[in-house]
């Protein structure tokens, strides 16, 4: 065989080979969240825990989006020691649930924000809206809870010191 | 606008084909078929369909078909979407033209079909054209496929999926005895792949309490296919039908395909056992469980391992010059089937029965 035949063969199996397989990673796993840990624990997880964590909505084991909190949902806690303050693993937890809700290149499309948010508003369809027939969490997009939430989505950070003393021990009942 | 124009226009052409051909006293053929699909994953599908053609000109054809997918479903799908049960109704509806002549043949059809949470238009174009004494037909072909994808009871989700196949195949009659034919297929789909109902779950900072995230699939997806069918007969009324078909996309599954059917036929009627098995990689950013987040993340079985088998039969009559009909065909079959996912956890396999009952004539 020669030399130009085999070069020839090998090319069009390379072809063939980059074809069908393709060149594109799609297994790589995401870089860390940047969404502010600060802005979170001061202005969104008392939202959540709020608004969201009921324990017949997201305060709810079988719930995608789960949310732990005081005399709500806790984790591994038994139930005369609800009222403990959260532990930093609930609390990594909230962050991480919410942060995996934030559309990381288009924030005002995240779950975290269209799923309470009225559909006449813009929302998404949301169970729990349709559950109690009294319309969704938020109505309209300039509710201050709401404002926080779509803030920290869009990259909004806090100082530390956000935190009152009372919050810095696990954060108040609701 | 546009696609409802060319579909008012195809329609009228449509009519007044079939107008010219009750003149003409052409052939018209009409079928109606229903079929039942139910499986362990507690689903089934009531399928009806009716289908008519006409040949205006001996060179010509028109057709048209109308399907109905009745689909109540509870399966593990449905559920971990947090839903108990739902039930809809697919609408199908098509229409198309045919050109043949003793070498050559076109067909251009168009599909709209559309579900509480879908609408699709598609555009299918076909060429073939027969060489070498007929021995050799070489036929290319090619769809358009424009996707709405939406959400039940969401009047904000607003998605779009985009997709186009080609088909190069090649027919030879290898012998009196022997129809093989080879067809290689590109298949590419650019937009949103995913379903706004699933979620999936990987591992959190807590044992035990998973984090969710919407399911994520690339935008895009490239596809290609060869496959080969043999047909042998064995005898002028007993033949075998062979196929095999080998897949890969750039999403990384890969999958293999086998199939054989028995045909023997006596009179009018004809008999065949049909059987088909299937086996699938999963691709690439497939995981039975997930550990952390990736780019790319599913919760759809149809991406995972697995293989299926089916097997079947088919009982077919067909009568010629029946009274006022020039023919009268009709046929019942029944199939089961099974599915084993090696990697998807909420369902480890999947078995169940398709039948369907078919009658048409020809005019």
């Amino acid at each position: 065989m020669s030399t130009a035949r085999r070069i020839g063969i090998r090319a069009l199996a390379y072809a063939a080979v980059l074809l069908v397989a393709g060149c594109r990673e799609l297994d790589a796993e995401v870089a860390p969240s940047e969404l502010d840990p600060h802005y979170f624990r001061c202005n969104v997880e008392p939202v959540l825990i709020k608004s969201c964590g009921q324990l017949a909505c997201h305060g709810h084991t079988e719930r995608f989006f789960r949310v732990f909190g005081r005399n709500r949902l806790r984790y591994g806690l038994p139930p005369e020691k609800r009222n403990e303050p959260l532990l930093d693993g609930e609390r990594s937890h909230n962050f991480a649930s919410a942060a995996a809700f934030v559309d990381r290149e288009e924030p005002a499309l995240s779950l975290l924000l269209t799923k309470p948010l009225d559909q006449k508003a813009g929302g998404a369809y949301h169970g729990g809206a349709n559950e109690y027939g009294m319309g969704d969490v938020y109505l309209a997009k300039d509710e201050d809870d709401f404002a926080a939430l779509a803030a920290w989505a869009a990259g909004a950070k806090a100082d530390p010191s956000c935190l009152q003393p009372g919050e810095a021990q696990g954060g108040s009942a609701p | 606008m546009q696609l409802r124009a060319v579909f008012a226009t195809a329609t009228a052409t449509a009519l007044a084909l079939v107008t010219h051909a009750a003149c003409a006293q052409a052939v018209v053929e009409a079928d109606a078929r229903g079929g039942v699909y139910h499986d362990s994953d507690a689903t089934t599908i009531v399928t009806s369909a009716v289908a008519a053609r006409a040949w205006p000109h001996e060179r010509l054809s028109i057709s048209g078909r109308y399907l109905a997918d009745v689909i109540t479903t509870a399966s593990v799908d449905v559920v971990s979407a947090a839903t108990d049960r739902w039930d809809e109704v697919r609408h199908e509806g098509s229409g198309g033209l045919g050109y043949k002549d003793a070498d050559r043949s076109a067909s251009g059809s168009y599909i709209y079909s559309v579900e509480n949470d879908w609408r699709s238009h598609t555009g299918v174009l076909a060429l073939a054209h027969d060489t070498l004494d007929h021995r050799l037909t070489i036929g290319l072909s090619g769809s358009f496929v424009y996707n709405e994808v939406g959400r039940a009871d969401d009047e904000n989700f607003d998605e779009r999926l985009l997709g186009g196949t080609g088909n190069l195949d090649t027919t030879i009659v290898a012998s009196k005895r022997d129809l093989v034919s080879v067809t290689y297929s590109l298949g590419y789909a650019s937009g949103y792949q995913a379903s706004p109902y699933r979620f999936v779950r990987f591992d959190g900072p807590l044992p035990g309490a998973q984090i969710a995230i919407a399911e994520r699939h690339p935008d895009t997806r490239a596809r290609h296919a060869v496959g080969a069918r043999w047909n042998h007969h064995i005898e002028p009324d007993m033949a075998l039908r062979s196929m095999m078909r080998g897949y890969v996309d750039d999403w990384g599954i890969a999958s293999g395909t086998v199939g054989l059917d028995y045909v023997i036929g006596v009179g009018v009627f004809e008999m065949a056992i049909l059987s088909r098995a299937y086996v699938q990689k999963a691709a690439t950013f497939y995981r039975e469980v997930y550990a952390s987040e990736l780019d790319y993340m599913t919760a759809d079985r149809e991406l995972a391992t697995f293989f299926d088998v089916f097997g079947g039969l088919r009982l077919g009559f067909d009568v010629r010059d029946a009274g006022p009909f020039e023919s009268i065909h009709g046929d019942v079959l029944g199939k089961a089937f099974y599915y084993k996912f090696f990697d998807f956890l909420p369902l480890p396999e999947r078995y169940g029965l398709i039948a369907e009952l078919g009658l048409g004539a020809a005019l």
